[in-house]
């Protein structure tokens, strides 16, 4: 009896070992397998962007060639600390500059979200489809166009002896306004022009995650006599949050870089605009076509980088606290 | 991680290094030759050519193009001298382009020619010395990695800079003005007199508001003020002596916009803008040259101004359908600047300089091999005439048409049919005519002040084009652009580059 | 009962018909302000040249010209051969792309992964810091051979962190983690379970990156500036960039080029010209859209029918 008991319990503990072992191995084979999924992507991750960082030394270098290899000049060129980032704050417009790219970018992301969560949420209430279909193709169409046709564009309504706003201007007998050298429209012509170019492109991955709830919510809901605006807040909002956390850190972090091409080629490098115009991507643009400094140009890309790490990290870190869920990492 | 990133950056040194090591043992050499501002679509029959006379000189080179164009030049020079690029051996340098020639040689991208321990122009190039004029060697001359020696093979073409007014004569004589009445030689600062004003009123009566009798580039004040062209920001200036411009021999560097004579010229260019004698969309920098060039090509427009290059009036009125003139300003300068407006560097990082010194010297020496470079084939691209001038058959020239200013030494091409079989004669005796400036040679080096350049390149941006143009009224905008500049350190620039010119009468 | 299919009617008809007036004519103006610059870039491309320099860009110019489109003419061949390169480069561009993001950002998705949150950081550290340009090319040109080919023109966009992110997302957001449990009890494979059963439900969200990597393949144009030297294998968008950065130069130099300067520019494409090959380029890509639109939109009516 003792003896069968026992060996009865050894079975079952050797079973129990033995489902254990195979439920870790699974486990193992699991993780080896997703692993393999990671691969393609993080190969190209090292290669292409991991290889190249030793580059990052070059903004505390001053360059100069010795021999034919690079790497190994990077490594003889001679320390200089910090001097070639001084370029960026040893100019009166650093503050302006600053307040510009900071001041942008803040109040496009919010406009941005807001509109493209609208319209996103107004084009999955229209019903027939050919309608939403077509609205959608259109609002994506600015996409298509590089900052330089769209400069065209907005060139052909300003222009100051045949643009169309000045011909409409003369012919209510005003005096036209000289566009390209008068600052005070500019902000809301660049607001109007980057809202333009991005709205449909947000809008498009926030229809797509909308798309992708499972109508039957809607359904309950409904029968649960949820009006049409309590369905909105209660299902479409919460399961869009994801996607708009996401999106906010993400441009968060590139809260210090300006969208060069609107602010190069639309204003069309007009000086008098230059207050209101003037960002750091500019800046650091026009300094570098009078003076071609590899280490310079680093260091204001480092510089940027560092800023926008710092603020994703901590945007992170307070959405970790708020919603785990929604978090980068 | 920290392994994995140690264990990759050793991979890539030990690629690099291994690279490094691979030489071409190969009998014939090829020489890849980065050219600027080419328009060819079309090149293998003219290459093949090119490499079959190279054959034929015994040189061992295959030449092989990157034919780079005005868009694209600046970066491509610029990435291949950056990345150590190889595959890059001769490439077109100057002093207005991405890849200086001045700041690429002393920071060691380019090979020194008359390095005393490798002399390649000894070995080498002594025809093409030859074929140059000790003026533009002398131009050449600059401080490297490796000493101060030849960086570079100066380009031969124009290096005397006159500057000139473009007149519209035939719409002076619709308006009854002879051309004789207007001085238009006044030297120094003064560029109008009454006549020349007189003569835009009339031509803005006559023709109604929407003619503008005057066209300026976007860089007018050079012009008409005296001034040396060889810091990179432009705010730099001297008043050399019109009629002597080698006077004074050792002159100092001021602001250029803190002068009484810039002012006096906004004041006057503010009044033309006013009086509607400048069109608007000359004040936007984008727009400026599209407007410059349809109003010019159109003839319509009374004065405008240019650099003058030889044979241009015959060129010019008949392209535009009108008798346009260029009176001088002034006698021709060299400056630094024009000398080194062209040239050609072989990298340092070429596996082949030996064989780049070999191309090079063929190029600038052999007239068969210069002429299939820069005109194609006979027969295909061209024909020639008895006189020996050439004829380009439009349509075949389109395909392959290299910038022939940047095709080495032009000197040796036969001329064109439209400027007669004598022009490269009388240019050479153009070129020479040209004083050479105090400052010929010397080369400001931004580096001990580049924060300062860096944030004065901005300041020029934002408010040079709208006062030089007459958009904005000086009497608001020339104040806060002079506090400006002061503010971010025009003058510690000032005060370097006249110690750099110090030192370099000094080595002199 | 009656009461409930009534609020069943009124779900799929459901805004009121204010509420559906006030969202046409917002969507709408929206739409319309979309479309007509690039209606007016069509205009301006058939607009006579004189008539630009006399008038202005107008919407309704006085004369009207087909010269510009010469340009398809001028440039011939390099044309047509610029097209098929935009298109090859787009379409194997796009599927490796989609594919490998697909892959990755699923490991990112599965909570269970056991170095999701390491794979996760090691994308998005990359989206902030990067070697530069210079030594990014040199290892890009000597390491991975991308000189002078396709390879040049794909490999660098093959990744994109940012995507990984968002398709993570859309895949939290559409795909139940217990649909892969009980795939996992039935014995499917890892693969297939990706494959078989978690794309057809993510296909919105798969459709939008592959539309967004299909848009960078063929709107790219510096690659081929930094590593091409042989107009084979230019792309369109190339083309274009081109003539506009060939005119910007001659308009900073002009001073330094004078005369030169002055017979290239009156050599330079025109206006209409540049306008022309903007519509070469964007015409392909728009009719290409509605080929993903139809995925973002089947993926609503699939979801319509489950419910």
């Amino acid at each position: 009896m003792k003896t069968q008991t026992s060996s009865k319990a050894q079975t079952s503990a050797k079973a129990q070992t033995s489902s254990k072992a195979q439920t870790s191995s699974l486990k193992r084979r699991k993780t080896l397998i997703l692993t393999t999924m990671m691969l393609p992507g993080a190969i190209w991750l090292v290669m292409l962007r991991y290889v190249p960082m030793f580059g990052i030394v070059l903004a505390f270098k001053n360059f100069k060639v010795y021999g034919q290899n690079f790497v190994k000049n990077i490594f003889l060129s001679e320390w200089n600390g910090l001097a070639n980032f001084q370029f960026m704050f040893k100019t009166s417009d650093a503050l302006r500059m600053i307040r510009n790219t900071l001041g942008y970018n803040v109040a496009w992301i919010i406009l941005t979200m807001v509109i493209a969560v609208a319209f996103a949420i107004m084009l999955n209430e229209i019903t027939k489809k050919f309608v939403a279909k077509t609205y959608q193709t259109l609002m994506f169409f600015p996409y298509f166009l590089s900052w330089v046709v769209v400069s065209y564009f907005v060139f052909a309504f300003l222009a100051p002896s045949d643009g169309m706003l000045v011909h409409f201007q003369k012919g209510l007998g005003v005096t036209p306004i000289d566009w390209y050298n008068t600052a005070g429209p500019w902000p809301v012509i660049l607001t109007i022009a980057a809202l333009w170019k991005n709205t449909g492109y947000s809008c498009i991955l926030y229809l797509a995650a909308i798309t992708g709830i499972d109508t039957s919510q809607y359904e309950a809901a409904s029968i649960d006599g949820a009006t049409k605006w309590q369905q909105v807040l209660y299902v479409t909002l919460p399961h869009l949050r994801t996607m708009i956390i996401i999106l906010l850190i993400m441009n968060v972090g590139r809260i210090f870089n300006a969208d060069f091409g609107l602010f190069y080629s639309v204003p069309m490098n007009s000086g008098p605009l230059y207050p209101v115009t003037q960002v750091i991507d500019t800046y650091v643009y026009n300094a570098m076509t009078s003076m071609h400094d590899i280490g310079m140009s680093t260091a204001a890309g480092l510089l940027q980088n560092v800023i926008g790490f710092i603020c994703i990290m901590a945007a992170n870190t307070i959405v970790n606290k708020v919603d785990k869920e929604s978090a980068l990492f | 991680m920290k392994r994995l990133l140690a264990t990759a950056l050793s991979l890539v040194l030990a690629l690099g290094l291994f690279a490094g090591c691979r030489s071409g043992a190969s009998k014939d050499v090829t020489v890849t030759v980065l050219f600027h501002g080419s328009s060819v679509a079309e090149d293998k029959a003219v290459v093949d050519a090119a490499n079959a006379r190279l054959k034929e000189l015994g040189t061992g080179v295959i030449f092989k193009p990157i034919w780079g164009t005005w868009g694209d030049f600046d970066t491509k020079a610029t990435t291949a001298l950056d990345t150590s690029d190889s595959t890059v051996d001769v490439m077109f340098t100057c002093s207005w382009s991405s890849n200086n020639y001045v700041a690429y040689s002393k920071s060691g991208h380019y090979v020194r020619l008359d390095d005393p321990e490798n002399n390649l122009l000894e070995k080498y190039g002594t025809g093409m010395k030859a074929a140059v004029p000790q003026s533009l060697w002398d131009g050449f001359s600059t401080s490297g990695t490796k000493g101060v020696g030849i960086y570079g093979v100066p380009g031969y073409k124009d290096y005397s800079q006159v500057y000139a007014w473009d007149v519209n004569n035939t719409r002076l004589a619709e308006l009854g003005i002879e051309f004789e009445s207007i001085n238009w030689d006044l030297g120094g600062e003064v560029f109008y007199t009454p006549e020349f004003e007189n003569a835009l009123k009339a031509a803005k009566d006559k023709y109604g508001p929407s003619f503008y009798p005057l066209i300026f580039e976007a860089e007018p004040l050079a012009r008409h003020i005296n001034t040396f062209d060889a810091d990179s920001i432009g705010l730099l200036y001297y008043d050399y002596d019109a009629d002597d411009p080698s006077k004074p021999e050792k002159p100092t560097i001021v602001a250029r916009y803190d002068t009484p004579e810039y002012e006096r010229y906004l004041n006057k260019i503010y009044e033309f803008y006013q009086a509607g004698y400048i069109d608007a969309a000359m004040s936007n920098s984008q727009q400026a040259g599209d407007a410059r060039t349809a109003a010019l090509q159109a003839g319509n427009y009374l004065i405008g101004s240019q650099t003058y290059s030889y044979g241009y009036d015959l060129q010019a009125s008949a392209e535009r359908g009108i008798d346009a003139r260029f009176p001088q300003i002034g006698k021709g300068i060299v400056s630094t600047g024009s000398v080194q407006g062209a040239g050609y560097a072989i990298s340092s990082f070429s596996k082949n300089p030996d064989a780049a010194m070999k191309f090079l010297n063929a190029w600038y020496t052999d007239q068969t091999l210069a002429t299939i470079m820069a005109y194609g084939l006979e027969g295909t691209h061209y024909t020639k005439n008895a006189d020996g001038t050439v004829t380009f058959i439009k349509e075949q020239r389109e395909n392959y048409a290299p910038w022939r200013n940047g095709m080495g030494n032009i000197f040796i091409l036969p001329p064109e049919d439209v400027t007669g079989p004598a022009y490269f004669e009388e240019f050479k005796a153009y070129n020479e005519a040209g004083v050479a400036t105090a400052l010929v040679g010397f080369t400001f080096d931004p580096e001990p002040v580049r924060n300062q350049v860096a944030a004065l390149a901005s300041v020029r941006d934002e408010y040079l084009f709208s006062l030089n143009t007459g958009t904005v009224d000086p009497a608001v905008a020339l104040p806060e652009f002079r506090a400006k500049l002061a503010a971010n350190g025009l003058n510690e620039v000032v005060a370097e580059t006249n110690r750099q010119l110090e030192a370099f009468f000094a080595s002199k | 009962m009656q009461g409930i299919t009534k609020r069943k009617g009124a779900r799929l008809n459901s805004v009121s018909l204010p509420a559906s007036v006030a969202i046409n004519t917002i969507l709408g103006a929206f739409a319309l302000c979309c479309i007509i610059p690039f209606i007016f870039v069509v205009i301006i491309s058939f607009t006579d040249k004189e008539s630009i320099i006399a008038n202005g860009y107008s919407f309704f110019p006085s004369a009207w010209s087909l010269a510009a489109y010469d340009v398809a003419i001028k440039l011939g061949r390099q044309l047509w051969l610029s097209y098929f390169n935009s298109f090859l480069i787009t379409v194997i561009g796009t599927v490796f792309s989609v594919l490998i993001c697909i892959l990755y950002s699923y490991g990112l998705y599965r909570t269970d992964y056991k170095y999701r949150t390491f794979f996760a950081f090691f994308s998005f550290f990359t989206m902030m810091f990067g070697g530069g340009l210079a030594p990014t090319v040199m290892v890009c040109r000597n390491l991975l051979g991308m000189n002078n080919n396709y390879w040049a023109l794909i490999g660098p966009l093959l990744v994109s962190p940012f995507n990984f992110i968002v398709m993570r997302t859309f895949f939290k957001s559409s795909v139940p983690e217990e649909i892969i449990e009980s795939s996992s009890i039935d014995g499917s494979g890892e693969y297939r379970t990706l494959f078989q059963i978690v794309m057809p439900i993510a296909k919105p969200g798969i459709a939008t990156i592959a539309l967004m990597n299909a848009l960078s393949y063929w709107n790219e144009w510096y690659l081929s500036l930094l590593y091409l030297s042989d107009s084979k294998f230019y792309p369109l968008q190339y083309l274009l960039m081109m003539m506009q950065r060939n005119i910007e130069f001659i308009i900073k130099n002009s001073s330094v080029l004078g005369k030169d300067a002055i017979d290239l520019a009156a050599n330079m494409p025109s206006a209409s010209l540049r306008m022309a090959l903007c519509v070469f380029i964007v015409v392909p890509i728009a009719f290409a859209y509605p080929f993903f639109q139809r995925y973002i939109v089947a993926g609503l009516t699939v979801g319509s029918v489950k419910g």
